[in-house]
């Protein structure tokens, strides 16, 4: 079970309801898929569920629950995907969660009338271990032999009727993605109720369990083990993706690569949702003169583009994880990064989650979602807001630029180009800090080891890939969407309410910075100056953090209206120009070093918490999140002033 | 055993045909047993 989450209560079957959006009817009969990590589980259950499958979480957990309805000539049956496991006997939360499942110990889920061992036909005998652990269940159990294909393809020969009559149960052979086998298996899933059982159960003493399965094998193939040609494509491949040199290079493109696609690739789909958007509201703006207006265009519209606008690099993002998943390369990505990150409570896989969030927390922390290890996934998804993300650009590039002499350092070297290296680099090493200390505060919870199965080296089918994108994608946009949509118009209604006249002789820029000081927002920033007054933030930065929630960079925009700027590029002057009470300077050295240590920091975005929220199936975490990153800022930004007025 | 990441851990060890990487820790926590018993051809037992 979760070490970061209760244990279920155990409860009665029948009353089902899921978390998260997804349910079970008393009266249908519930098979659950169950099988070893790669054994092609996935694939199987996306081949016969299709769209039609729902993904949720187990209830009060990380771990995904997947499930879809088959109509088998006018029977229904609730197919469950449950999570990988390689033992009954579980090591980790995921495994737990199969154990609970079977027995029927999760929360508002019934166990499953029947199973459907999914096994890899290329490791039979080693999947033969977790079969006998099935069969000890004693529930109605079918065997569903995958990569059948792939075994003849290595000089493989196995009986599926003997391995049947050796097991006593059923046992079908398929191939997932091309679909053969799938009907056989349609028209054994019609009845689970009257597949065959074993007449004995396999012996539990690891010994004796050892010599059944060798009789199994030597009943169904004529020999004590699977007779394979070694995967010479497999081989030769990894020969060069894991060589000590080449490898690290390949490992550095393909990451690059992936970076890159998610940086710039996505750009010109996002710039042009975000100008459509942008059109529409103007559009709504000409048409529905007034408060409603505004609203539609600037609460509900910009929701909405706010949510799509993500799509991109969300879509982007998920079809390079499931390619390089499918393709067989996660696994080794994984093992090569691995050493560097668990240094620091992560693991290999954490990498590439870390490296999208350079992009956009968003598609980093749906990227975590390849990690097995739920502590170990929710220490890189917490770790994920502090990777300097695309939307701070704009904010550091205005800061930096407006008070850091740009001259050079060192031959090429410029300070402004220094000031921003640093800015990310503070925000790599403090991500990966936070993750280490995150993960060292919940090992106590128990841990699991690091378990990475290289699995063979295989072509993916393009109906595989679109399923798992289309998953993702569609459960960002109903889960996280809708809070993103609803924060956006209260941010909104707090910067357009209460509405105030300003008075006349103001120039335009004057009256929209009267008009948002007295605004709920601007009372706020007002508010709020006494608490960052030692940061040296006055009610216009307070106001422009707020706004910032709807997305880092409209801190930019907003810090022009409530410094009156005539635009965002007259802003440095302005900015410059500002003086307090007293006539110094508002925004000098010291505060705007502060301010930008504040952004490196803080989790002032929205969208990540309410993606934070879905994946963690939880308001616990993102909570968490916002207050130790809020605090972190705040000391980390008091502490940069501090230095900046002795320094200068 | 197989081959060993480029910083030196994790390593990738043949299990029953499948390929595993298991970090240098968790693999002084593993316990080989001789299966003799039942007619297995391995060497002896080693941790």
């Amino acid at each position: 079970m979760s070490p970061l989450s209760p244990r279920p209560a155990p409860t009665c079957h029948g009353d089902a309801t899921l978390d998260g959006g997804a349910g079970t009817d008393p009266g249908v009969l519930q098979v659950a898929l169950i099988g070893s990590p790669n054994a092609g589980k996935t694939t199987l259950f996306n081949a016969l569920t299709g769209l039609r499958a729902k993904t949720a979480n187990y209830p009060g957990i990380t771990v995904t629950r997947r499930e879809g309805l088959l109509e088998l000539d006018g029977t229904d049956v609730r197919l469950v995907d449950l999570p990988g496991t390689y033992s009954l006997d579980p090591v980790s939360p995921d495994e737990q969660v199969v154990a609970d499942a079977l027995h029927g110990r999760v929360a508002g889920i019934p166990a499953p009338d029947a199973l459907a061992m999914v096994a890899d036909a290329t490791t039979l005998e080693r999947s033969l271990y977790l079969v006998a652990e099935v069969l000890q269940l004693g529930m109605p159990t079918c065997l569903v032999l995958t990569m059948v294909d792939e075994l003849t393809a290595r000089g493989g020969a196995l009986s599926l009727d003997r391995l049947g009559d050796a097991l006593g149960v059923p046992v079908i052979g398929v191939v997932g993605h091309r679909g053969i086998g799938l009907d056989q298996l349609r028209q054994l899933l019609h009845d689970p109720l009257a597949w065959s059982r074993p007449v004995l159960a396999p012996p539990i003493d690891p010994v004796e369990r050892s010599g059944w399965i060798e009789s199994v094998l030597l009943r169904a193939t004529g020999a004590d083990h699977l007779a394979l040609h070694a995967d010479s494509r497999t081989r030769r491949i990894d020969a060069v993706l894991l060589h000590p040199v080449a490898g690290s290079l390949a490992f550095l493109v393909v990451m690059l690569a992936l970076f890159q696609s998610i940086f710039t690739l996505a750009t010109p789909a996002v710039d042009w949702i975000d100008g459509r958007f942008a059109s529409l509201a103007d559009g709504v703006r000409d048409l529905l003169p007034g408060a409603f207006g505004d609203l539609v265009a600037d609460g509900v519209i910009a929701g909405v583009g706010g949510v799509l606008v993500f799509l991109p690099q969300i879509v982007l993002l998920l079809t390079f994880l499931a390619l390089l998943e499918k393709v067989g390369y996660l696994a080794r990505a994984a093992f090569l990064a691995d050493r560097v990150m668990g240094r620091f409570g992560l693991e290999g896989r954490s990498f590439v989650a870390l490296l999208s969030s350079f992009a956009c927390a968003i598609p980093g922390i749906m990227a975590a979602r390849t990690i097995p290890n739920d502590r170990r996934r929710l220490a890189t998804m917490m770790a994920a807001p502090l990777m300097t993300c695309t939307a701070r650009l704009p904010v550091y590039t205005l800061l930096v630029s407006a008070f850091v002499t740009d001259r050079a350092v060192l031959g090429p070297l410029r300070s402004q180009g220094l000031a921003m290296f640093g800015l990310y680099a503070l925000g790599a090493v403090s991500g990966l800090v936070y993750a280490g200390l995150l993960s060292a505060a919940t090992r106590r919870h128990g841990t699991s080891p690091v378990l990475l199965e290289m699995p063979p080296y295989r072509w993916p089918t393009l109906r595989s890939i679109a399923l798992q994108v289309w998953d993702g994608a569609w459960s960002f946009v109903r889960k996280a969407g809708t809070i993103i949509l609803l924060t956006t118009i209260v941010l909104w209604a707090l910067l357009r309410f209460p509405s105030s006249e300003a008075p006349d002789g103001l120039t335009a820029a004057e009256a929209a910075s009267y008009e948002m000081e007295h605004s709920v927002a601007g009372a706020i920033g007002q508010g709020l100056e006494p608490v960052f007054d030692p940061l040296g933030f006055d009610w216009r930065a307070n106001v422009a953090i707020i706004s910032s929630f709807a997305a880092r960079e409209v801190f930019v925009s907003t810090l022009a209206i409530t410094t009156a700027s005539d635009s965002e590029d007259s802003l440095p002057d302005r900015l410059a120009e500002l003086r307090d009470d007293s006539g110094d300077p508002l925004y000098d050295g010291p505060t705007v070093a502060a301010l930008l240590i504040f952004f490196v920091y803080a989790l002032q975005c929205m969208s990540t918490v309410a993606v934070l929220r879905r994946e963690t199936n939880s308001w616990r975490w993102p909570l968490t999140a916002v207050g130790s990153m809020f605090a972190l800022a705040y000391v980390a930004a008091l502490i940069a002033r501090v230095i900046a007025q002795v320094v200068s | 055993m197989g081959r060993r990441a480029p910083l030196g851990d994790p390593t990738i060890y043949r299990v029953r045909g499948a390929d595993v990487a298991v970090r240098r820790d968790t693999a002084r926590e593993i316990e080989v047993d001789p299966l003799d018993a039942v007619g297995r051809d391995v060497a002896g037992s080693a941790r």
